[in-house]
């Protein structure tokens, strides 16, 4: 077989199947297709921004009506923690590799956004589960009024053990599910990108 | 001016329809993998097009999405068949085929099957080269040098002859 032979060969496929579209109906197809695409971005955004995001009144509510000093501090600390972790995940998706660019620019844009995921990803013990549980730490503190409390007293309040089991539970599976997000999704995704870069690289 | 961007989106892919299904059909393992994946690059490209600054051709641009929505796809692929139904207005029509027709479907499905054995690399390369893309375009495409995508296009040429000429 002749080298020119591959490309009539490949461009043989119209004789054998075709791809048909009704022009008309197409555009409508596309647009509504891309609508949804949008709405399940945006509902997914909602749930992992929007959430945090209502959460904020309710603390600044707390702020305004708890009488101990130590409860206020809680409250505003979890707002800014709120506000933080909104800003973390608004910056990292700013930065999606853009499908317009060259295979190679591409391949190093995705590489980038992968690893700033998986950085996130794997620190979320530092800047999502700790910073949560110490701002509601400080807040449950505030309420109980337990600095003024003798600690025999204090262990045996069944609401702070209760609160204490709820908060280490779920920063225990938040922190083993993103771990495990880094390990099944992310590390094996970063590889693949990563050969992919030396392949188009290598002269 | 939505119009006129409809217009043009029409247009180019009339133009490509052929050349892109092609592509896609080097990154999907059977037909209705290719039809999702070639709806996947319509809706990725349309979303695109109101940012198309020109400063490639609209082809150029267009494989450009093509094969980096071709790249995503395959790890994306239980998350894009749970998000995108079917667009109902696309279709693959089946040609019947005559007796010497069908030794040509025979070369080409065995040209596909090599290709589909390629590296992501090489496979991008060569589906520019066999849609007889100059090297400066696929360059342009791909993010490389010219001289090393004719580099690149020789030796892939050699490894595809020789698969070929295993199977047949």
């Amino acid at each position: 077989m002749i080298e020119n032979e591959l490309i009539q060969i490949w461009q043989s496929s119209p004789k054998h199947e075709r791809i048909k579209f009704e022009k008309s109906k197409l555009m409508l197809d596309v647009q509504s297709k891309l609508n949804s695409f949008d709405r399940a971005v945006k509902r997914r955004d909602f749930i992992e921004i929007g959430v945090a995001l209502v959460m904020i009144p309710f603390f600044l509510y707390q702020v305004y009506k708890q009488p101990n000093a130590l409860a206020k501090f809680g409250a505003i600390c979890i707002v800014a923690y709120i506000l933080f972790v909104v800003y973390k995940l608004l910056k990292v998706k700013k930065e999606k590799p853009s499908e317009s660019s060259s295979y190679l620019e591409y391949l190093k844009e995705s590489k980038s956004y992968l690893e700033k995921q998986m950085r996130l990803i794997d620190t979320v013990l530092y800047w999502y589960i700790l910073p949560g549980l110490i701002g509601c730490t400080i807040m449950m503190v505030g309420i109980l009024d337990l600095v003024n409390k003798p600690w025999q007293e204090i262990i045996r309040i069944k609401k702070i053990w209760m609160a204490l089991s709820i908060f280490t539970a779920v920063g225990v599976f938040t922190f083993w599910l993103n771990k495990r997000g880094v390990k099944k999704e992310f590390i094996p995704r970063l590889e693949k990108v990563d050969k992919l870069i030396r392949l188009m690289e290598e002269e | 001016m939505n119009k006129d961007l409809e217009r043009t989106f029409l247009n180019a892919l009339e133009e490509s329809q052929e050349k892109l299904f092609r592509i896609c059909f080097s990154y999907a393992t059977n037909p209705e993998e290719t039809k999702d994946l070639f709806q996947e690059v319509l809706i990725h490209i349309w979303k695109a097009m109101p940012n198309f600054k020109g400063d490639a051709s609209l082809s150029t641009w267009m494989y450009r999405i093509t094969l980096n929505v071709a790249l995503r796809y395959r790890s994306n692929l239980q998350r894009a068949k749970n998000r995108i139904s079917q667009i109902g207005s696309i279709t693959i029509e089946q040609i019947g085929e005559h007796q010497e027709e069908s030794e040509s479907r025979h070369k080409l499905d065995l040209l596909r099957q090599c290709v589909r054995s390629l590296n992501e690399i090489d496979k991008a390369v060569i589906t520019l080269y066999l849609e007889e893309l100059p090297y400066k375009e696929i360059g342009t495409v791909l993010g490389l040098k010219e001289n090393t995508v004719a580099v690149r296009v020789k030796r892939i040429k050699k490894k595809l002859l020789n698969c070929l000429n295993e199977k047949l």
